[in-house]
């Protein structure tokens, strides 16, 4: 047991967990507001949006493949709190990349289970920025480098002795933002939920099956910026990682907010930028630091 | 297909009483972590889901059909 | 060194079939058991039914999928998804390159009953591309092979081998990248105007998890 889990309240801190993800969100989309000089809604906006869709009327369209489309919610919610264990039993950050890069999948299951062509192009908008996972993996190997573990409790072990790694590891730290920037709403690479697909891959999911996603959306923003926290920062009590949790969402609003959402091949194209950099970054740190 | 108030409200309390009775057994050492995770896992998504729906379903009046694209 | 207990976590279980062997660390058992429920619901769900807008008007239709098509797709889908399953928990090198390898076979076979020239085309593309792929990638088992004398992961863990030469591990990724990731994922993007969404599902899927056992593998050793 790490920081978190005290091991007594699992499903306490699961939904805890789920509604301040929501809360960061909504701090997310009220900072991005007045930025640009709207008022904005309350920050406790998204918590609200997942109860207002949880009691609006639900059905399967007659085009969606059912089983597919009430699964993928069912699937996103549990992959994500898989994920949540994983870092509070200081797992293997490994299992929660994966977790992360399956996520595609399940944005890319709800798009095509629905049958309509909004739907789709966001799934397939999902399915081609995998390129940006692969700076994701660049930053786990220069870890793995400095570290010589994946396994979150050993990189914290580490971090207490040799200081953080976002001091060390500057340029994987970056990196890691960027991934995570890649998964926010708003940002420069949100092409998935891009407006001129309506609402991309989550046009079709309404009522409950979108209550279900943001509770998915909840629990994944505060998983990320808690891995984030703990692979780059090292270990923090509670109060001091939810402080870092509302710094990093600080920073991601604005990242958000003075970005134009660039179009596809943009975007692909700036993550395989970064990755390149990430590579020749990689071979430096196996040659020079650590030969 | 229409799912019945007491459907979803069974569900919903069969996943809680799988949440709790996992996380209890974990509390007392009878399973070890990965285990009571991995029922956590399958059941909280389900037990989310039938909350949702169990609160959302009306004990009168239909749905608004649906007319198609 | 890194060992395999810090990669993917300590194994749970590992099962032994002379050199044949499977293992189930905490890493691979997460994924088999994505790839097992993808599996499943492909196996009980059924296809959507396509709307395609005709731009510039009101027009939309509904593909409808004939029984015969489905069944097929539905075969090809289940044995993607059985290849990427063994990929995710072999725990031998040469298999788990076959297991790749017929992912891609799998992928093409999984639209290629779909009657619409974008899709066939892009399949043959994809189809090219990933044959081509095949060389690095069992040359890569042959070289792990070479140098170390081994293929068993077991043994590459014990880090008792000698150390796998860098060109063996990028050949292996090379193949991998080339069964369908990133900078070759344009042909596979056209694949998936194919209609039947649980069936194409597969084609992303088992790609994404291969890459996410590749990068175990090429840890080891």
């Amino acid at each position: 047991m790490t920081y978190l889990s005290s091991g007594t309240d699992m499903i306490a801190e699961l939904v805890l967990a789920t509604l301040f993800g929501l809360l960061l969100l909504g701090i997310h989309r009220k900072l991005i507001a007045r930025i640009q000089r709207r008022p904005g809604p309350p920050i406790w906006q998204e918590i609200l949006h997942m109860l207002k869709f949880s009691f609006k009327t639900t059905w399967v369209p007659i085009t969606a493949s059912p089983t597919l489309f009430v699964g993928v919610v069912l699937i996103a919610i549990g992959i994500w709190s898989a994920a949540f264990y994983v870092l509070v039993s200081g797992g293997s950050l490994l299992v929660i990349l994966g977790i992360y890069m399956l996520h595609k999948i399940v944005e890319h299951g709800f798009g095509l289970s629905s049958g309509s062509p909004y739907g789709k192009y966001g799934g397939v908008r999902s399915v081609i920025s995998a390129a940006s996972e692969i700076p994701l993996f660049v930053s786990v190997a220069v870890i793995a480098v400095f570290t010589h573990s994946l396994d979150l409790s050993s990189i914290m072990q580490y971090q207490q002795v040799s200081g953080p790694l976002l001091v060390t590891a500057f340029p994987a730290a970056c990196a890691m933002f960027l991934v995570i920037l890649s998964k926010m709403p708003f940002g420069p690479f949100s092409i998935v939920e891009a407006k001129e697909l309506v609402s991309g891959y989550k046009t079709e999911h309404f009522g409950i099956w979108r209550a279900g996603l943001e509770v998915c959306n909840g629990l994944k923003t505060y998983v990320l910026l808690a891995v984030f926290l703990t692979v780059f920062i090292g270990p923090l009590t509670l109060p001091w990682l939810l402080a870092g949790m509302i710094v990093l969402i600080v920073l991601l609003a604005f990242s958000c907010a003075i970005t134009p959402m660039m179009s596809p091949f943009d975007s692909v194209t700036i993550q395989m930028m970064v990755t390149g950099l990430m590579l020749v970054y990689a071979a430096v740190v196996l040659v020079v630091v650590h030969p | 297909m229409r799912m019945k108030k007491t459907t979803a409200a069974r569900i919903f309390w069969a996943g809680a009483g799988t949440c709790m009775i996992s996380s209890g057994l974990y509390y007392t050492g009878l399973i070890p972590f990965p285990v009571c995770a991995a029922l956590l896992v399958v059941a909280f998504p389900v037990t989310v889901l039938a909350l949702f729906f169990w609160w959302m379903a009306g004990q009168s009046g239909g749905d608004i059909p649906f007319i198609g694209y | 060194m890194i060992t395999v207990t810090s990669i993917g976590g300590i194994p749970y279980y590992i099962l032994e079939f002379g050199d044949e062997l499977v293992y189930f660390t905490p890493y691979t058992i997460t994924l088999f058991l994505l790839a097992l429920t993808f599996t499943v619901l492909v196996i009980i769900s059924r296809p959507e039914k396509q709307v395609d807008i005709a731009f510039g008007g009101d027009a939309y239709r509904a593909k409808d999928i004939s029984i015969s098509e489905m069944r097929f797709r539905r075969f090809m889908a289940i044995a993607c998804g059985l290849a990427s399953m063994g990929a995710m928990v072999t725990g031998d090198i040469f298999n788990f390159t076959l297991f790749t390898a017929m992912v891609g076979i799998t992928n093409v076979g999984i639209v290629a009953a779909v009657k619409s020239p974008h899709v066939q085309d892009a399949a043959y593309q994809y189809g090219l591309v990933a044959l081509a792929a095949t060389v690095p990638l069992f040359a890569g088992a042959a070289v792990y092979a070479a140098a170390t004398g081994s293929l068993s992961m077991i043994e590459l863990m014990n880090g008792t081998l000698p150390t796998v030469p860098l060109i063996a591990k990028a050949m292996l990724v090379i193949g991998v990248i080339g069964e369908g990731m990133a900078p070759f994922y344009a042909a596979k993007a056209e694949m998936f105007r194919a209609p039947g969404a649980p069936y194409v599902i597969m084609c992303s899927l088992s790609s994404l998890l291969i890459f996410l056992r590749v990068v175990e593998v090429v840890m080891l050793g």
